[in-house]
């Protein structure tokens, strides 16, 4: 089976034989990296970073998420297969501040959080890195969709959407800087998710049929309003009212982190009857502690500031970006134009306008199939 | 010291952890694996012949360890690990809810047994990591029945003063259990002398299979079954592992003599000379207190060293540290933070062991261990201070 297997220039990337550095969740794609990365005869180290501690559910299979103790074990048996060797690292005091303390922290303060992305940004392309280089590891490979390559010529990096648009997690990888970029590997992203099974087969891995964590991987079963009821005391997360665009109150609610623009749930509004117009959050008052609900039109806008942005490409400051922008990872990139200000705030409008506009998720910039960088939403306007 | 792996050659510098079988008892293993009986139970002749190896194993181990005069082979019984043979001891005691005394440098097959009941007196550790027997009563805190201790810590390596605990004990009626497992092949001790109520050993400590630990106990000790079963003498159930009391047999034969101890100490107290002249900022844990020949303890400031021992395992050096959890991560020692070490300390710790002949080689390979001891310790020292947590990756990483 001929797959489109990364290939780099030949004066850049790992030389013959390098050590590699794998991270290894216990799922079938990073498991597929280590075994293809293992094929071209680099010396590949498997690393499973233990973010955290799942407590009782910690001897068991977590269904769509990450990572007991059970998938720890996964990815050292599919070490042993591959006669690599294997270490886990204790990454929980990292990954509690830099991704969990900062998904609590959002919601409290009326934004929609993206773990994902600080999980990246702070312990799989920062952290990760430090420990690859304690372990003489210059490479660091994982097993996301997405494309790394470099310019033959200037050694700059570019990172790309994956071949298997389903999959493809490019989106989450914005915050990427260049130096991470030159020392990263993605076998993956020139394969389908189907051929990466496939290839799971064909070498045999014990995690071949294993399905895939969808999840938030630090969020129980109980789901995350449970997550943040448990970790946040009653008075930071008090209940308020639900008014309407006018101002006119029309309910209560029961802690703004419940809820997240756009969504249509119930809200309990006595006005909500079968043939009315549905209703849905726009908005927050936090300062009152209001909950605001809209019709869907009032969900539309077309212009927004995003702030800690990161440029993966060289950007003119001075000029006006077209380009195109995705503002969740389920959304198709639309066009848009990107003015640059100062002190890494931008601002964003696009051609026509989007649904849900969400502070606090990450807006992905695209020319092709290639990410420009990205930042986080600050505030939704219509410009 | 130096073994052959798939990786090339490895330095195995790991015996506290376990020693690889000795030669010779493989050799002698290979040739009984043949005229092995499937149970030494059965009244037949097949039985008899694995009971006969399990009897000449218990008398080879009361000869080894000195206790022929006060210990009677009906005395000297099997289980599967250490960690067992410790915890049949003290939960037989402390099922008739007595009450215990133990210290904080204990092993943590001891320490689980704070499940059952916590300890009356947990008695504190001093920095060189002795236990600090002075902190026992005068008075006999009610119902304690138990003095349970380690003679040579695990970790350290660091020689407890027995006979002061059980001095003290004697005086008061209290029951004794030593855990010997880290004694046996690395120091001259007499079970006839010491005379405790319950003793435990663990056989891959001395080259032996794992899964065999033994535990001796005294006439009038109580001992109550955690399986239940007709052997050993009815207190624990389960066909014995004759092929793990043949190998002891075998690996006792194969015990160090004193000069060997003696050849130990003179390569570890090099060994420790270079690592701290060498390397800044090391501590010996241990340093000052009498300890075992074949073990150093060393740790370091200023490093993140959770990565040291996988470091040195890449480079070939199998060490240990600290103990690690289910899913394998490091957690710090709780014996080096009973001597006071800060948790960053103790992560960073590492034990270098060995408990048999020294090779003519293993001197230079060691030197070289503690030259890459030195570079890798300056890598991660580097990474440690260069990295700063709070920068994010546009940041931390950012390029031109």
């Amino acid at each position: 089976m001929t797959a489109t297997i990364q290939q780099h220039p030949s004066s850049l990337g790992p030389k013959a034989g390098e050590r590699i550095l794998v991270a290894m969740s216990g799922g079938v794609d990073s498991s597929v990296a280590a075994a293809l990365l293992k094929t071209q005869g680099y010396d590949v180290i498997g690393v499973h970073m233990q973010l955290w501690d799942h407590g009782d559910e910690n001897i068991q299979r977590l269904g769509g998420r990450c990572c007991s103790t059970v998938d720890a074990n996964d990815a050292r048996r599919v070490c042993d297969q591959l006669d690599i060797p294997y270490y886990v690292l204790n990454t929980q005091d990292v990954f509690r501040d830099a991704v969990v303390d900062y998904f609590v922290h959002e919601y409290l303060h009326t934004r929609t959080p993206n773990p994902c992305v600080e999980c990246n940004n702070k312990v799989k392309f920062n952290y990760l890195f430090k420990k690859a280089d304690e372990l003489g590891c210059h490479y660091v490979a994982t097993g996301h969709y997405a494309q790394v390559s470099w310019d033959g010529l200037t050694g700059y990096g570019h990172l790309r959407k994956a071949v298997d648009a389903q999959k493809d997690q490019s989106y989450f990888l914005f915050g990427i800087s260049q130096k991470a970029l030159s020392r990263t590997l993605m076998p993956l992203g020139g394969l389908t998710k189907m051929q990466v099974r496939k290839l799971a087969m064909q070498f045999d891995l014990l995690n071949a049929d294993k399905p895939d964590s969808m999840e938030i991987c630090f969020i129980g079963s109980d789901g995350y309003q449970s997550f943040i009821e448990q970790n946040v005391s009653p008075e930071l997360r008090q209940g308020g009212m639900i008014r309407d665009t006018q101002g006119v109150v029309i309910g209560e609610h029961d802690g703004l982190f419940r809820y997240t623009i756009g969504q249509r749930k119930g809200l309990g509004g006595k006005n909500e009857t079968p043939d009315q117009e549905a209703l849905y959050v726009v908005g927050f008052d936090r300062k009152a502690n209001a909950l605001i609900v809209g019709s869907e039109e009032e969900l539309m806008h077309d212009a927004l500031t995003v702030d800690r942005v990161n440029w993966i490409q060289k950007v003119d400051g001075l000029k006006v970006l077209k380009c195109r922008a995705k503002i969740r990872s389920r959304h198709e990139e639309s066009p848009c134009e990107v003015i640059q200000f100062e002190n890494d705030k931008i601002e964003v409008k696009f051609q026509n306008k989007q649904r849900a506009i969400t502070p606090g998720q990450a807006i992905v910039f695209y020319q092709d199939s290639e990410v420009l960088g990205g930042g986080f939403i600050s505030e939704v306007y219509r410009g | 010291m130096l073994h052959q792996t798939r990786r090339g050659t490895a330095l195995y510098l790991d015996a506290n952890a376990g020693l690889p079988l000795k030669k010779p008892v493989q050799l002698a293993l290979a040739d009984f694996l043949s005229r092995l009986g499937p149970n030494p139970s059965s009244i037949h002749s097949f039985g008899r012949v694995q009971k006969k190896i399990l009897a000449e194993t218990r008398e080879a181990i009361l000869k080894s360890i000195s206790g022929n005069r006060h210990y009677d082979v009906h005395q000297v019984l099997f289980a599967s690990s250490g960690t067992e043979a410790n915890q049949w001891a003290i939960s037989s005691v402390l099922k008739s809810n007595a009450a215990w005394i133990t210290s904080n440098t204990e092993h943590d097959s001891v320490l689980q047994m704070r499940d059952l009941r916590e300890p009356a007196l947990l008695l504190p550790a001093r920095p060189d990591g002795r236990i600090d027997f002075d902190a026992l009563p005068s008075d006999l805190p009610p119902e304690v029945r138990l003095l349970s201790f380690v003679l040579v810590n695990n970790e350290t390596g660091v020689i407890n003063d027995a006979a002061k605990a059980i001095e003290w004990a004697k005086a008061r009626g209290v029951l004794v259990h030593i855990d010997a497992a880290q004694a046996w092949g690395k120091m001259n001790f007499s079970l006839d002398e010491l005379r405790p109520d319950y003793l435990t050993l663990a056989g891959h400590k001395i080259g032996a299979l794992s899964g065999i630990g033994i535990l001796i106990k005294s006439d009038g000790a109580p001992l109550s079954p955690l399986i239940l079963g007709k052997q050993e003498i009815g207190r624990r159930g389960g066909t014995e592992n004759v092929i793990g009391a043949f190998s002891l047999k075998e690996a006792i034969r194969c015990l160090p003599s004193s000069a060997q101890w003696a050849d130990w100490q003179q390569l570890r107290d090099e060994v420790e000379g270079a690592i701290c002249s060498n390397i800044p900022e090391a501590i010996v844990n241990g340093q000052g207190a009498p300890r075992v020949p074949g073990t150093l303890n060393v740790c370091f400031r200023n490093i993140e060293g959770e990565s040291l021992v996988m470091a040195l395992d890449l480079a070939g050096y199998c060490v240990s540290s600290g103990s690690a959890c289910a899913s394998g991560v490091l957690e710090p020692s709780h014996v080096l933070l009973a001597m006071g070490r800060s948790k960053a300390e103790a992560l960073s710790a590492i034990r270098v062991s060995w408990a048999d002949e020294i090779a003519p080689d293993d001197r230079k390979e060691l030197m070289r261990f503690v030259d890459q001891l030195g570079v890798i310790v300056n890598r991660i020292r580097k990474q440690t201070t260069d990295y700063d947590r709070n920068d994010s990756a546009a940041s931390q990483f950012i390029g031109t």
